[in-house]
């Protein structure tokens, strides 16, 4: 190699900085060693300066015998040290590794000391546990892949990085498990990751939009979770899942409406007792959407079909009240959503104070002072209530709650009917990476339905699900 | 979206039960009383041989034709003006059947529910929604009456079930002979026949060797459901069964305080409302299917045009009351009736005969 190659460190460095706009972060570090120049450059804000002191300079600094690359390769002690070309060098130094560039050698190290500033991992806010593990993926990356390695000491584990967004280059990891994954699916995924144009992601929900089928639709097509036995759960089921730095959430692929029924709490209790508690889910949901809407049509087309006893309660609490029951029923439910948006970005300390004036000051006053009726104060709050027995569909259960509220107040039972058809129609008409977004329950796959409405033991779950595709549907036996 | 491919076995055998229980539920037990007394029940059991053979047929057609669509097999041993005409008795029967249970609905509906008579909320119900379940394509049609089928017969079975708590004294039998048994059945004949949607999705069911028994077991299951509602319905009412014209309503309107679960005939009013929405959206899936075979160049949302636009102006215009549907009923479909029970079974039977000379030929 001739010796015109070789690096003019000062000047190079100079232009590393000069590419990096001269921000006051990037530092640089020159060492002097006989003729040897050894030129040191890093983000002082992302790299662990101690380990850079400790691991690197000094051992470094300390080298008594003849300085070449090879030697100082060697000397370093850290475990990520890699040679790399010249354009990378930018890229190493954004991602926390200190650049060591040599006036006697054309080759380029790379030290991976990126600062370690993430949070432990600690149990989600969304997906509180009774029994099971507690701990939750954190916004740091390597800490989630290192939750993930944990649950599978086994080599199936495979883990593909990507980078993101023009400008954040944010690091995308998808894992899935080699032997039992459908090799499409993940194709398809990393087809769809690779044509993501976008100048950042900033959260995994960026991400969501551009693996769906049916971006705009109202219905979540992705599934997503904090929770590491929750990913590890689905990989096992021949998922895909999809991690993001600077995030808790990790996605996973494909997804089935099914899974916002389930929680992880069935899987660590009676199967007998998680069944009854995915009724009561499916019904609650199904009260959700439409209890506001049905007691609407009742009570404006069809009080004569309500028995005898009911239609004097209803007729008796709502005569004095002076508006359309439609309107009144939706000046209750604006009227939570609007005390749910507060809740949520009050302080702690002040959230029991709103729920003191709206569940008991705007409430019981409201009825007391005959502007609302308590059937209706009943009929939407326990609709409201029961919209968190399905947290994850929470958002659209609100939307399609408003939706036939007004199917209800306009078309009655018919068009109640005809709506809830219609959704599910809908919903029919949704497919991502072959996968039907009502499976197991249409189409209907009896094998799939052991872990559906109903939950049979985990001994007796022998399959994974047939609703996607996958290599190896048999979980256990032969 | 999931367009138009194949639907399964399991889903076919729903919209066979559906078709079969929907259409013969609600008006027709009390005006077989009328004409036929509680001999009414023969007519069921002599038009339910007919609707079987349908299905045999339609099974061993399609043994013997797996991937074949009954277009192209008209078209190749008939020729093309056969088809056109075919077909375009088709879509003349299917108009006919969706405005008669749009009819018969919109009367119960408006006597008993909505105590109104704005059909524009009618309309506005109906149309958009059968107009999605046939633009949608027939395996999402599939999978939602797939998905509905389970509450469809619960419902069905408690309501079934249930209605012979309400039974109070015997009606006589033989008052009826057999000619006024079978003059009943012809005139009624339009209420059934209705499988005949099977031979025009032909191409589109998944069939596997041993399937046509399920296709059966559906059939016969709702034939069952209908016959003891019939029975049920006579063993309740009697000689005023004629006066009650809507049997599933009145059977469960009988027993309403029953347990003390109120009025439990309102879960009579949500199963008419499933189960009329599915059966529109499959009769019109037939028309969609009709119309593109009649004129192949156009785009089947013009077929959903064409029917809005005839079925409004039919509705709207020509038929408003219960009297007139019936007589419409009576009078006009049971000649339409002919293409389920005369015309497809005889060049079914036809297709059946040259493909078994050829193969002798061939031997």
């Amino acid at each position: 190699m001739s010796s015109m190659n070789f690096f003019n460190v000062e000047k190079e460095i100079k232009n590393i900085k000069k590419e990096l706009h001269f921000s006051f972060d990037v530092a640089d570090r020159t060492l002097k060693k006989g003729s040897v120049t050894i030129g040191f450059i890093y983000l002082k804000s992302f790299t662990d300066n101690l380990i850079f002191s400790t691991a690197i300079y000094q051992p470094i600094s300390d080298l008594n015998e003849e300085i070449s690359f090879s030697s100082v390769k060697n000397i370093v002690q850290a475990n990520d040290v890699k040679e790399i070309k010249k354009e990378e060098i930018v890229d190493n130094i954004l991602k926390g590794a200190v650049i060591i560039l040599m006036n006697n050698s054309d080759k380029i190290l790379s030290v991976d000391i990126q600062k370690f500033n993430a949070r432990a991992p600690s149990e989600p806010p969304t997906t509180p546990v009774i029994q099971g593990p507690r701990e939750g993926f954190t916004e740091d990356i390597k800490t989630n892949l290192g939750l993930l390695r944990k649950r599978f000491y086994s080599s199936d584990l495979v883990l593909k990085n990507f980078d993101v967004g023009k400008r954040t280059k944010t690091q995308i990891v998808i894992a899935y498990l080699d032997s039992v994954v459908d090799k499409k699916i993940v194709k398809e995924i990393e087809k769809k990751l690779k044509k993501i144009d976008i100048d950042g992601v900033v959260d995994s929900y960026y991400l969501v939009p551009y693996l769906s089928n049916n971006p705009n639709s109202l219905f979540k097509q992705v599934g997503n979770t904090e929770k590491p036995d929750i990913v590890c759960a689905k990989l096992l089921e021949g998922r895909v899942a999809i991690l993001v730095d600077n995030t808790p959430i990790v996605l996973t692929i494909p997804f089935v409406l099914l899974e916002e029924l389930q929680n992880t709490n069935d899987y660590y209790t009676n199967y007998l007792y998680s069944t009854l508690l995915r009724f009561i889910r499916a019904v609650g949901g199904f009260f959700a959407v439409l209890g506001p809407g049905l007691y609407i049509a009742l009570q404006l087309f069809h009080y004569n079909i309500l028995p005898l006893k009911y239609l004097i309660t209803i007729a008796d609490s709502t005569q004095q009240i002076p508006f359309t029951p439609f309107i009144e029923i939706l000046f209750i439910s604006l009227l939570f959503q609007i005390l749910y948006e507060v809740s949520l970005r009050l302080p702690s300390y002040l959230g029991l104070a709103t729920s003191i004036v709206g569940a008991l000051i705007l409430g019981d006053t409201g009825v007391k002072a005959g502007l609302i009726s308590p059937p209706a104060v009943i009929v939407v709050a326990i609709a409201k209530i029961a919209l968190y027995t399905i947290p994850e569909q929470a958002a659209q259960i609100t939307v399609l709650q408003f939706v036939f509220l007004l199917i209800g107040a306009s078309l009655g039972l018919l068009g109640l009917i005809g709506g809830l058809i219609y959704v599910i129609s809908y919903l029919n008409t949704i497919e991502n990476f072959g996968t039907p977004y009502l499976a197991p329950f249409s189409p209907f796959i009896l094998k799939d339905n052991k872990d559906g409405l109903l939950r049979v033991p985990i001994t007796s779950m022998k399959d994974r699900p047939y609703s996607f595709n996958n290599t190896d549907h048999k979980r256990k036996g032969e | 979206m999931a367009r138009d491919k194949s639907i399964n076995i399991w889903q076919t055998g729903i919209f066979i039960f559906i078709i079969i229980f929907a259409n013969k539920v609600l008006l027709l037990p009390s005006l077989l009383y009328r004409d036929a007394n509680v001999e009414g029940i023969f007519c069921y059991l002599i038009l339910f041989l007919l609707e079987i053979g349908l299905i045999f047929l339609f099974i061993v057609l399609k043994s013997k034709f797996p991937n074949v669509s009954f277009a192209s097999l008209v078209k190749e041993k008939f020729g093309i003006v056969t088809l056109k005409i075919i077909y375009f008795l088709l879509i003349i029967f299917f108009l006919c059947k969706l405005i008669l249970i749009y009819n018969v609905t919109y009367i119960f509906f408006k006597d008993l529910i909505y105590k109104e008579n704005d059909t524009i909320i009618f309309l506005v119900c109906f149309l958009p929604i059968i107009n999605y379940l046939a633009f949608v394509g027939l395996r999402v049609l599939g999978r939602t009456c797939q998905l509905f089928f389970p509450l469809i017969l619960i419902i069905a079975l408690f309501c079934v079930i249930i209605s012979f708590i309400g039974i109070s004294s015997t009606p006589l039998f033989y008052q009826s002979n057999v000619s006024e048994v079978l003059i009943s059945s012809l005139k009624h004949i339009s209420s059934f026949g209705d499988v005949i949607f099977l031979y025009l999705f032909m191409d589109k069911i998944d069939y596997k060797k041993g399937d046509g028994k399920k296709l059966v077991f559906f059939a016969l299951s709702a034939m069952i459901l209908i016959i003891l509602m019939a029975i049920a319905f006579y063993f309740s009412y009697t000689y005023t069964s004629f006066m009650h014209q809507y049997a599933i309503f009145e059977v469960m309107g009988n027993i309403k305080d029953y347990g003390g679960l109120g009025r439990i005939d309102v879960i009579a009013v949500i199963l008419i409302i499933f189960l009329t929405y599915f059966q529109m959206g499959i009769y019109l899936k037939c028309f969609t299917e009709s119309f593109n075979v009649l004129l192949p160049k156009l785009h089947k949302q013009y077929a959903l045009i064409t029917f809005d636009i005839l079925f409004v102006i039919i509705v709207e215009l020509i038929i408003r009351n219960l009297e007139r549907t019936i007589l419409y009923g009576e009078s006009i479909l049971p000649y339409l009736s002919i293409i389920s029970f005369v015309i497809i079974p005889l060049c079914s039977i036809i297709f059946l005969i040259i493909k078994r000379r050829g193969e002798k030929w061939k031997d």
